[in-house]
């Protein structure tokens, strides 16, 4: 982590420093990297028809919680639909305030939440990600973490399969780890 | 093609068939090797296509993750494809994501992917692919495959093609020897049976017709011009006979009544002569001598006719005896003109050797008879190998000569350029040697002008089959 927060500081200096991209400067480049994570994993994943309103229905990417990525998440999606829909950004700070989602980020903010949240989801269709140790293990989908510099992920196959999600295999291949578990207990 | 009209007709159809089934052939495999070459590219460079299509899909999240370890997993797999040396894949900015190589083969050619599409260099065929996922360029694969198995394939089929190849040309060479009989047999007969004809001069031959093609035309057309020639020559020869016949009969059958006539001429003229006026002896005188003429022409027409009909079987004759013993017999005449003749190396040939004794005689006797006045005789006897078979036999004098023009007539029965006044003979000599020049199967010619002497040219073959000398005896 340390390293993390020195890239911080450069990152934020640099912020300072190049008052022409503000906004660009407060996003980490770990967060830049985890946005396209994000929106790359959402690639490989297929949700049941239900999970769509319509059929041109935008895929919508809910941010609950403090939002680590800044406008990251909104330049990567930008002009870059999946299978044909449009992604869109949401955020909030519960659950509730939320409109139905497809990928659901549950920032550290919540993290003593995060059961209650993913019990409050239930079978929903939904791709949950986040980033503490042990969200898979209780039953979310996909956690994003840092390794050697690179970002990686661990898969929960079974919490996955639980919210009628596909995720192809490609990515389980290129998981870190992947789980069978059935989620909610965990 | 100046050779090939020169072989016997049995190998020259039999090298056309061969020939042109074999170029038939020939362009038959090359079409056929052509078309699974084409075919086998395409093929080949289909499957690589699939195969680069599906590592490309299943490298596209590898690509879209930046994981290159995944990707080359991926290429990798393709190790299962015998024939792919070499596969990489570049990122969008054409920088290497991933590659593999099969044991020390290299990746040379993939260096600089293009966009799309594949091409073959230095025996190998290199693909190149966008990878797209969801409508994203996600980067380029590129595999190298080499073309092993196109020319194993290939060489395996041109192994069979040469298999069939020589199969196919022995059963042609088999057929066309059942088959070319059926053209060149007729020939082959036909051309038989001409030879028969003329070295036999066997005109009662006849080619057997095979077929009612145009060869069977051929053969019924010859067989009716040989009917018509038998007709003709039967009929001549006929004819011939009769006349020979008739001029033997005759002279021999005149002959009886002359001596008769010559008879009591000399015994009116021995025991009468003193009762006989002047007028009367002198009536006597001019009978005998025209019985004496009467008696010339009769001995000649009989020698003339005696050519063929007491002819003798031909046998080696030495000219230049011959000569000799013809020279020693007109001893007086030459003595009595002074005359000079000159003999050169005469050959030895096949002939009856009376009537080659006669015929230099005539040719000398004449040289020495048709002398210029004031002239002495020169008569060169001369010869020279005509075409291997042939001598020509040259008689020269420097005598009157005669014009060109009675070339022809001089050779005729009966035939004299001049007055009985002036030169004996009943101009038989000549048409005696043109027949025994003919009966020996040579022709006689003469060159001359008038006062410039003349050169009789007789041309006899030097050797004559079994036929030689035939004769004809009267009935």
């Amino acid at each position: 982590m340390n390293k993390n927060c020195q890239n911080n500081f450069v990152a934020v200096l640099c912020g300072l420093l190049l008052i022409a991209l503000p906004a660009l400067g407060d996003v980490s480049a770990e967060y830049k990297l985890k946005a396209g994570l994000l929106f790359n994993i959402a690639k490989f994943v297929e949700w049941p028809a239900t999970a769509h309103a319509y059929a041109a229905s935008p895929i919508v990417i809910g941010v609950l919680g403090d939002d680590p990525f800044g406008p990251a998440l909104e330049e990567i999606v930008r002009d870059r639909p999946i299978n044909g829909r449009l992604v869109v950004i949401q955020r909030a700070r519960r659950l509730e305030e939320l409109p139905v989602c497809h990928v659901l980020f549950i920032s550290d903010s919540e993290r003593g939440r995060q059961v209650a949240i993913l019990a409050q989801l239930g079978d929903r269709p939904v791709l949950t990600i986040s980033e503490s140790a042990d969200f898979v293990s209780r039953g979310g989908v996909i956690r994003l973490l840092m390794e050697d510099q690179k970002v990686k992920f661990e898969v929960n196959a079974g919490a996955a399969e639980q919210a009628q999600l596909k995720i192809s295999a490609q990515l389980l291949s290129l998981a870190k780890t992947v789980f069978h578990a059935k989620g909610g207990n965990g | 093609m100046r050779n090939l009209r020169d072989i016997p007709i049995r190998r020259k159809l039999r090298i056309i068939i061969m020939l042109t089934s074999s170029v038939a052939l020939l362009l038959a495999s090359a079409g056929f090797i052509t078309y699974e070459w084409v075919n086998f590219r395409d093929a080949m460079t289909r499957n690589l296509h699939t195969l680069a299509e599906v590592t490309g899909h299943n490298s596209a999240a590898a690509l879209i993750f930046g994981d290159a370890k995944a990707a080359e997993q991926n290429l990798a797999a393709l190790q299962a494809v015998p024939s792919i040396v070499a596969g990489c894949i570049f990122t969008p900015d054409r920088k290497l994501f991933a590659s593999y190589r099969r044991g020390h083969e290299t990746a040379a050619g993939l260096e600089k992917p293009i966009s799309d599409g594949w091409y073959f260099a230095d025996g190998h065929l290199m693909l190149f692919l966008p990878v797209v996922h969801q409508g994203e360029g996600l980067g380029t694969i590129c595999l190298k495959s080499d073309m092993h198995e196109m020319w194993d394939r290939l060489l395996r089929y041109a192994g069979i093609v040469a298999l069939l190849l020589v199969a196919a040309l022995l059963t042609a060479w088999v057929l066309s020897k059942q088959l070319e009989g059926v053209v060149a047999d007729p020939i082959l007969h036909l051309v038989e049976t001409t030879q028969a004809v003329s070295a036999r001069n066997d005109y009662t031959l006849r080619a057997d017709r095979q077929g009612g093609d145009e060869l069977g035309v051929l053969v019924d057309s010859f067989n009716q011009m040989l009917t018509q020639i038998q007709q003709r020559d039967e009929a001549l020869q006929r004819s011939n006979h009769e006349l020979q016949d008739f001029a033997y009969v005759a002279s021999h059958d005149l002959q009886e009544p002359l001596r008769k006539i010559q008879a009591f001429g000399d015994r009116l003229k021995t025991k009468c002569a003193a009762a006989l006026t002047d007028d009367g002896r002198d009536y006597l005188e001019r009978m005998q001598n025209a019985a004496s003429r009467m008696q010339t022409l009769i001995n000649d027409l009989l020698a003339f006719s005696r050519v063929t009909t007491k002819g003798q079987p031909f046998e080696l004759v030495e000219l230049s005896r011959v000569a000799r013993e013809v020279l020693s017999d007109l001893e007086v005449r030459i003595e009595q003109t002074g005359a000079r003749i000159e003999v050169a190396d005469l050959p030895t040939l096949d002939a009856d050797p009376m009537q080659m004794r006669q015929l230099l005689q005539n040719l000398i006797g004449n040289a020495l008879k048709f002398r210029r006045e004031h002239f002495k005789p020169l008569v060169k006897v001369s010869s020279r190998p005509v075409n291997g078979a042939h001598c020509e036999l040259r008689v020269e004098d420097n005598g009157i000569g005669f014009d060109m023009k009675y070339l022809e007539r001089i050779f005729g029965m009966f035939q004299r350029l001049h007055g009985r006044e002036h030169y004996e003979g009943t101009g038989v000599g000549l048409a005696i040697c043109r027949k025994i020049a003919e009966r020996h199967g040579g022709q006689i010619t003469a060159e001359s002008a008038p006062g410039r002497g003349a050169t009789f040219i007789v041309t006899l073959p030097v050797h004559h089959g079994n036929n030689g000398g035939q004769t004809h005896e009267p009935q």
